[in-house]
């Protein structure tokens, strides 16, 4: 029965190629929805996860960064580098606001960096300088690009113009890029001299950075200490809840378009061999073995679907990245697993309509002259 | 007398309820002999397919029992009679019915795999059979590929490959020209007489007869005599439309003789003045 499955199924070319073909788009709806969602998750946290720190300080009652506010005094950085468990303590302001580069607006956390600092700068320069003086900033290169801007020409905070002086690697989302200013230019468009945002703590060799962190919450008064990795998933859970809602509907959509594609294609197949199913029931095919064989051949055209998505997506996605380089692709095994199991759960889902089909064929049919 | 077959008591089958019913098999009661070469002919319509369908376990009859060998089928569900067919019974269709994706061969063995051994272990029967139907040239050819003999002749041979005690044969020379229809009626009449295969085989084809060990005639679903010859005709002596001579329905006596009329208006016409249609009829 298999032998017959699998054949019957190749021996409908067309279809075959029709119905993996829309299914395999409708997977790679998903699998690109789901590498852009994965992508710009990673991109929001890409400042906490490249500068790294032991420990993050902030104003209290704040756990994160994205969207978030915090002020602290700036006295308090000096209070915690003058603890005997720091190593350094590094402040940097923070604002997340709009630049306007080139005719466009473009979202960016604005990182204010005290003259001449690189432990809270930009970890990787593609061309220029990494630090800043007053009036300059540092971009992202693939905003500069996309802008058409570049070295010595201008971006706006705020209405204040700063000169760019470099382009940073991996700095770039669609959702929030970054951006590296002098600290006193952000303190001076904040109004708020005086203060620092978040304070980077470089634990000495040996140091727990939770018992640091800790030691720090109880020491100085009104602020929060955080070790990297509970700041880390903070502002990772915070973007995964801003996002995951239009993902999950758009990922329900490619699944329910892909299991309607499967299903549909399984029909037509299934209708196209109505007269061979009575044919095989009359010949003495238990239904049974008959269900097995449509939900084989649903599942044979689901799997060269996938197949098709992961080649597909292993040639495509390299040249797509290149082509937009706004899109942050980031395919995951996790995201492989998942369209498997979509791919697997739509195919026994869509093999219900042809099953419906074959129990409906009447063996009799099979004496139709 | 060999036990039979099949045998079939008072089976018969409705379809549709109240004003639409129809009784399309009617109290049929039948027997084959191992060996048998049994033809069931009648007009369309006359219950022929269903007959045929019944005796071979896709359908149920309404009332009545057949019984298969030493095996009672009527009682059995959609369960238990695809084995019954798979085993038992080797099916002919007029229009070829093979499975467009396998090959000959493949086509032969299907019913194979049905069957305990499976495949493989029939393997050499289909051998066998190939040659012996000229098909072994063939055997990795697609259905489509074939002419209509060629198809007919896997037909039979996938039929034959579970060596069922029965074969249900409809119209199998339906589809052919003279000549292959021909070759086909002597290879199941060689079936019937070598292997001692009981064949039932529904038929209009009149070559046939000339092979066949019993004919039944069908007619609104019962078995009747068979008129001596069915295709008698007489013209209508009012509008001199074709009537079977055999019909009696609207007939009318004038002067000794017994006119068939077409229709009962023909009939009042005629009877109002019998003198003015009688010169032209044929009686």
């Amino acid at each position: 029965m298999l032998h017959w499955a699998m054949k019957s199924l190749w021996a409908q070319k067309a279809t075959l190629a029709a119905g993996s073909g829309g299914v395999a788009a409708a997977f790679a709806l998903v699998l690109l929805l789901d590498a852009v969602f994965a992508g710009e998750s990673k991109q929001i946290v890409a400042y906490i996860h490249n500068t790294h720190p032991d420990v993050w300080v902030m104003q209290r009652g704040v756990s994160n960064m994205h969207m978030a506010t915090s002020f602290v005094w700036d006295w308090k950085a000096e209070r915690i580098a003058a603890l005997p468990e720091v190593e350094r303590a590094t402040p940097i302001l923070y604002l997340n606001t709009v630049i306007q580069a080139g005719t466009r607006n473009w979202f960016a956390y604005v990182v204010g960096v005290r003259p001449g600092e690189r432990r809270a700068g930009p970890w990787s320069i593609a061309v220029g300088k990494g630090t800043t003086g007053p009036e300059e900033i540092v971009l992202p290169e693939v905003l500069a690009r996309v802008a058409g801007l570049s070295l010595g020409d201008t971006a706006s905070i705020a209405n204040k113009r700063f000169h760019i002086v470099g382009l940073s690697r991996q700095t770039f989302s669609m959702a929030n890029s970054i951006a590296f200013v002098d600290f006193d230019d952000l303190a001076d468009l904040l109004s708020a001299r005086g203060t620092v945002s978040y304070i980077l703590v470089d634990a000495k060799p040996g140091h727990d950075p939770q018992a640091l962190a800790a030691k720090i919450t109880r020491s100085v008064e009104q602020v929060s200490a955080l070790p990297q990795q509970v700041f880390r998933d903070n502002d990772f859970n915070m973007a995964m809840k801003m996002g995951v809602e239009i993902i999950l509907i758009m990922t329900v959509i490619g699944t329910a378009l892909a299991v309607l594609i499967v299903a549909f294609t399984a029909y037509s197949m299934t209708d196209a061999r109505r007269r061979e199913l009575a044919l095989i029931k009359a010949l003495g095919v238990p239904n049974r073995a008959v269900y097995s064989a449509v939900v084989m051949q649903t599942l044979t055209l689901t799997g060269l679907s996938y197949v098709m998505v992961i080649a597909a997506g292993a040639i495509l996605l390299p040249g797509l990245e290149r082509l937009v380089p706004q899109l942050t692709l980031e395919v995951t095994p996790s995201a492989l697993l998942r369209v498997a199991a979509i791919a697997v759960g739509g195919a026994a889902l869509a093999a219900l309509i042809p099953a419906y089909q074959v129990a409906r064929v009447d063996p009799v049919s099979a004496f139709n002259r | 007398m060999d036990k039979p077959v099949l045998k079939a008591d008072h089976i018969s089958k409705s379809f549709g309820q109240g004003h639409t019913a129809v009784r399309a098999v009617d109290d049929v009661s039948l027997a084959v002999s191992p060996g048998e070469l049994v033809l069931i002919m009648g007009p369309s319509g006359s219950g022929k397919t269903t007959l045929l369908s019944m005796l071979g376990a896709l359908l149920h009859p309404d009332t009545g029992r057949i019984q298969l060998g030493d095996v009672d089928i009527t009682p059995l569900n959609e369960r238990q009679l695809p084995r019954i067919r798979a085993e038992r019974i080797g099916f002919i269709f007029q229009a070829f019915n093979l499975l467009d994706a396998l090959n000959v061969e493949e086509n032969i063995l299907f019913p194979a795999q049905l069957v305990a051994g499976g495949a493989a272990a029939a393997r050499p029967r289909a051998l066998e059979l190939m040659a012996r139907l000229r098909l072994a040239e063939r055997r990795h050819a697609l259905p489509r590929t074939l002419s209509g003999g060629e198809k007919q002749r896997v037909a039979i041979a996938r039929a034959l490959i579970n060596q069922p005690a029965l074969i249900l044969a409809d119209e199998p020379t339906g589809n052919l020209d003279s000549q292959s229809g021909q070759e086909v009626m002597m290879v199941l009449y060689d079936i019937a007489r070598d292997e001692g295969r009981s064949i039932i085989m529904v038929t209009h084809d009149p070559r046939v007869e000339e092979v066949a060990d019993r004919v039944l005639w069908l007619e609104d679903g019962r078995l009747q005599k068979r008129r001596a010859s069915p295709h008698d005709w007489t013209a209508c002596p009012v509008c001199h439309m074709r009537v079977d001579i055999n019909r009696m329905d609207f007939a009318a006596e004038h002067r000794g003789h017994v006119y068939r009329l077409c229709s009962s208006r023909c009939r009042e016409r005629f009877l109002d003045d019998p003198d003015a249609f009688v010169s032209g009829s044929i009686s």
